[in-house]
């Protein structure tokens, strides 16, 4: 027996330590979003013009921090060696065999000075705050992009925390190759200016702080009718339309689950969609999705009192870490309440 | 086994790697979008779900006169499980049936499921806890089964052209 524990021990040890598969581990965790080949998606691109200039520790950081809001999550449960094994497999894809290295070496400017030059040559693609004029984060979702490459936002906490202010400095003097991103040479800027940029980019650290909205709220948001199951249906379908919502044909919550005759007949979701308003929030976060279609569900109890169940969107569009999401679905949530009000007057 | 409970503990700890808790379940594949669609359909039957319904967001957009590639969300469930979640947890009712979405994206196509895991602490019961669990270990097992239907190989990173190009 004893020798057995040990020889589990040790192939379990051995499964633990043996050498991790960036290809496979990139595979898994990186390219759903960023693509197979790096050629990105939902997330940004990564292949071998952008790889070519990131140091090694900027990828390090990147994955363990992810980019509050952004998308891209911190993957904090990988290991390092995985998180390693991750970097190399990107580093792979270069095509020098150069090592981009980048001294902790703080740069010491003006960051007053920077903020008026940042937002004179930088805010038009980064943003007046940092946070990125881009809608959304990747390239496509086979739709149209102003930006093949969204303009990252720089006044993020895990943009702050990977990159060192050399490398900042660095992309500031070369501009970056692929993207509109120009030099400091095409800029006209001095080394001085370029130093106050990075300088007033660094002072974001001071007022990037972490989401937390919405936190003590409700997932599901409930409400009374005061009419009866049939009037409270025909109430709202009158005020999608006024809202100008198109709602598909009812269904009931059981429907295709179980032979028709079965179902809960006082259990009725109607589903609607502004298509204006969806394209716009699948165009901030494509994999909106799985929390589709808007819907209200008419529930008559035992008691015959009839409630509405509604998905609080400002609650569940957490858990997409996109902040321009949230901004979204606080409109959709007042809309929903809109819709809830008139229905229930 | 008595005898050794420390080495015991100790092998069990080394085989057991946690869960990335992610908020999204996602998976890429290479097959065409309409084969995606099959075969998850299969796997959920394999997994004892039912297809309720398929929302096809792709149309509407069009219909509506907007550029979209396919993009359409599979609801699923159980019978049994719909009916004692809705009667037991009304609030849970806006998050049923749960869904998968698949969508186009160039030459491969997304697979996206919100981590059913995501809902625990939102909805704090010991029954939910393990009803989100196991959703979370069926979609992962479905994920990784559609996935071992395609060969994986070191695939040649593709290099942007260096002028903007508009979609």
């Amino acid at each position: 027996m004893r020798k057995l524990l040990l020889l589990i021990c040790l192939a379990a040890f051995g499964s633990v330590h043996a050498a991790p598969d960036g290809l496979k581990l990139y595979t898994k965790h990186c390219s759903v979003c960023h693509n197979e080949n790096g050629i990105g998606g939902i997330g940004l691109p990564l292949n071998s013009y952008k790889v070519e200039s990131f140091p090694r520790d900027y990828l390090l950081k990147t994955i363990r921090l992810g980019r509050e809001g952004r998308v891209m999550p911190a993957f904090k449960k990988l290991s390092d060696a995985q998180v390693n094994a991750i970097v190399d497999y990107l580093l792979s894809w270069k095509k020098t065999t150069i090592e981009v290295v980048f001294s902790d070496t703080p740069v010491d400017g003006n960051p007053v000075s920077g903020k008026l030059l940042f937002e004179h040559h930088c805010a038009e693609c980064h943003g007046m705050d940092g946070k990125s004029e881009g809608i959304g984060t990747g390239v496509s979702l086979s739709r149209e992009r102003e930006f093949q490459v969204i303009p990252p936002a720089l006044n993020n906490p895990g943009f702050l925390g990977a990159a060192n202010d050399q490398w900042i400095r660095h992309t500031v003097v070369n501009g970056r190759a692929g993207t509109i991103m120009p030099s400091q040479k095409k800029l006209k800027l001095s080394n001085t200016e370029v130093d106050n940029i990075v300088s007033y980019l660094r002072s974001f650290e001071a007022q990037s702080a972490p989401l937390e909205k919405h936190q003590d709220e409700k997932p599901t948001l409930i409400f009374d009718s005061p009419y009866d199951f049939t009037t409270t249906i025909g109430n709202i379908k009158r005020s999608l339309q006024g809202l100008n919502f198109r709602y598909f044909p009812d269904r009931y919550m059981e429907m295709g689950l179980i032979d028709d005759k079965e179902v809960n007949k006082k259990q009725l979701s109607l589903r609607f969609c502004n298509f204006n308003l969806l394209y716009e929030m699948i165009n901030i976060e494509p994999r909106l999705g799985v929390v589709l279609p808007c819907s209200v569900t008419v529930v008559e109890g035992d008691d015959g009192q009839v409630k509405l169940y509604v998905m609080n969107m400002k609650v569940v569009s957490r858990v997409f870490n996109n902040a321009q999401l949230t901004e979204a679905a606080e409109k959709m949530h007042l809309k929903l309440m809109e819709l809830i009000d008139e229905a229930t007057l | 086994m008595k005898k050794y409970p420390g080495l015991f503990l100790l092998s069990l700890m080394l085989c057991w790697s946690p869960a990335q808790a992610e908020n999204m379940i996602m998976l890429r594949v290479s097959h065409s979008f309409d084969n995606t669609m099959i075969l998850i359909k299969e796997k959920l039957d394999d997994y004892g779900y039912k297809v309720a319904h398929i929302q096809k967001c792709d149309t509407g957009l069009s219909d509506s006169g907007y550029k979209t590639d396919f993009y359409k969300s599979i609801f699923f469930g159980k019978f049994e499980e719909m009916r004692h979640l809705t009667a037991t947890y009304p609030e849970l009712i806006p998050y049923l049936p749960i869904k998968i979405a698949i969508m186009q994206e160039k030459e491969t196509v997304l697979i996206v499921a919100m981590n059913p895991e995501t809902l625990s602490p939102l909805f704090p019961s010991e029954e939910l806890a393990v009803q989100f669990a196991r959703w979370e270990s069926d979609l992962r097992a479905i994920f990784e089964e559609v996935s071992e239907t395609q060969k994986l190989e070191p695939l040649n990173p593709v290099t942007f052209p260096t002028t903007i190009n508009q979609h």
